[in-house]
């Protein structure tokens, strides 16, 4: 088990501002030592969707994605899921892979937050 | 559990089952030695009006919440005794202990 932190949006951008939360929260707790790991699955991957359009002034996730690219930590979007949904163009350049290489993530890291 | 310090996070208001399930995690945790931090955000600051959970901090748990969140929903932080407190604290948390268990 190593130091770093997943945090994994599960639910669709578009029936909760929790992934907003998520986000806002990420960026907290990349001012943190722990290297720090976003990965999207099931509807989650919509976050990321080039598609998706922030419905609800004032929460953009888009500006926290922006700001976790910038701090260059690495956005993962389970490929199954993004299939399933038939999600092909992202937003800020995300990692795409393997559940088995998510899974990996999940079982070293030190500690997972699920939104 | 290996260590000896637990971390909680908290999302999700109090009429949920959740509140109660970290209720009585803490105080099952206090009577097996361990030490126990609770991080409340989003609803779960609202955790911050019950007696339930505060009652937990005179027994030793640690409890803060997140300053933006409940400035968010207008909550009088003085009259709350819990920490207010901010994502970098948290990860702060995460790093002390030595299992987080999350209620999202």
């Amino acid at each position: 088990m190593g130091d770093n932190i997943c945090i994994m949006l599960r639910r669709s951008p578009f029936s909760t501002v929790r992934n907003f939360e998520a986000l806002r929260s990420c960026v907290g707790l990349s001012m943190g030592d722990s290297p720090l790991t976003m990965v999207f699955v099931e509807d989650g991957v919509y976050t990321l969707s080039a598609k998706g359009k922030p419905l609800l002034e004032g929460f953009d996730w888009n500006k926290h994605l922006e700001m976790l690219k910038e701090l260059e930590f690495e956005l993962v979007v389970d490929g199954t899921s993004a299939k399933e949904r038939g999600v092909t163009e992202f937003n800020h350049e995300p990692s795409v892979k393997s559940r088995d290489e998510i899974a990996a993530i999940l079982r070293d890291a030190k500690a997972v937050i699920t939104y | 559990m290996a260590g000896n310090k637990l971390g909680i996070l908290l999302t999700t208001s109090p009429e949920n089952q959740d509140m109660h399930t970290v209720v009585k995690l803490c105080d099952a945790a206090l009577a097996a030695g361990k030490e126990v931090q609770v991080f409340m955000m989003c609803d779960g600051v609202y955790g911050s009006y019950c007696a339930s959970m505060t009652d937990l901090i005179p027994k030793g748990v640690q409890i803060s919440q997140c300053h933006h969140n409940a400035e968010e929903r207008k909550m009088e932080e003085e009259h709350i005794p819990v920490k207010s407190a901010s994502q970098y604290i948290f990860s702060g948390i995460i790093e002390d202990v030595d299992r987080l268990i999350t209620f999202c």
